[in-house]
């Protein structure tokens, strides 16, 4: 198998007494991330229920993108990234290591994007659409902002726990 | 003398988060002193699966689940009051008051672990 995509990126020049410590910051920012993300959502929803006569109807539809962002977190930070690299040589095509976490990856990453696009299309079809008034509106846009920042804080765990000790990330996927 | 200043702290923090309670009459704020009272307890008990083996560089999986719980507890004690005012459900000078006292509280037993885990060092 041959690897279709490499990436280097150079990190920017940090004191290798702060390099040490960044996965620990990094750990502690994708936390503060993924908890800002779900109180704006809560921040949306004690507004819908204490608001007098609301207009949009906030049910269970709306908990999904969240859940779904969650999930795919969870997914996608469970697995490393030298699983995929060792196993490739001794992959024969009958599903070995590699291609299960590639699956598995992919599930992840999927069930992420598509809490992102279902967060727009809830914001879209309730809020936007039938042209509702500001402060109603952004109670559709927390759930955007919920679905941004999970998937920036699993970005960055991901990063930072799947980065090699030296000066540059290298990512290959192959 | 560090310990008084902390004691002073702590005794501070608490009387803002009970202040901010007691003086509008409504005790949803509690909640916040509590949340960050326990915020130290994931790092506390995680922590140790470090700690043992300094060469051992795998592992500490676990010590980063702790260091999530934390942020999460953390941010989570900012978070509640801003909510809860936003809402409309206690005033802003309450929601200022108890992020105020929640903080002193959470400052005042970080301080305390890193003092006095320097001087248990050996």
């Amino acid at each position: 198998m041959t690897r279709v995509f490499i990436w280097n990126c150079q990190l920017p020049r940090i004191p290798s007494a702060w390099r040490e410590r960044l996965r620990d910051f990094g750990t502690y920012a994708s936390g503060a991330l993924f908890t800002l993300g779900w109180w704006f959502f809560i921040d949306g929803l004690v507004l819908a229920r204490t608001h007098e006569e609301f207009p949009v109807k906030f049910g269970f539809e709306d908990w999904i993108p969240g859940l779904l962002c969650t999930l795919g977190m969870i997914i996608t930070n469970s697995i490393d990234l030298s699983l995929l690299r060792d196993d490739s040589f001794s992959y024969d095509g009958s599903g070995g290591l590699a291609g299960k976490a590639k699956l598995t990856l992919f599930i992840g990453i999927a069930l992420l994007a598509g809490g992102l696009a279902g967060s727009i299309a809830i914001l879209a079809i309730k809020y936007i659409v039938p042209q509702v008034d500001a402060s109603v509106l952004y109670i559709g846009f927390t759930n955007v902002i919920q679905t941004c920042s999970i998937l920036l804080s699993s970005i960055i765990l991901w990063f930072v726990h799947n980065a090699e000790h030296d000066n540059q990330y290298n990512f290959v996927l192959n | 003398m560090t310990i008084v200043i902390l004691s002073v702290c702590l005794a501070a923090g608490f009387l803002l988060s009970i202040l901010s309670c007691a003086l509008y009459g409504n005790w949803w704020p509690l909640l916040v002193v509590f949340m960050f009272a326990i915020s130290p307890v994931p790092n506390a008990v995680f922590g140790r699966f470090v700690s043992s083996d300094p060469l051992a560089d795998v592992s500490s999986s676990v010590a980063d689940f702790g260091r999530f719980l934390t942020s999460v507890l953390v941010v989570s004690g900012l978070g509640l009051p801003v909510v809860l005012a936003h809402s409309g459900i206690i005033a802003n000078a309450a929601m200022v008051m108890s992020v105020v006292g929640g903080g002193l509280v959470y400052g005042t037993i970080i301080v305390y672990a890193t003092v006095f885990r320097e001087r248990q060092d050996f």
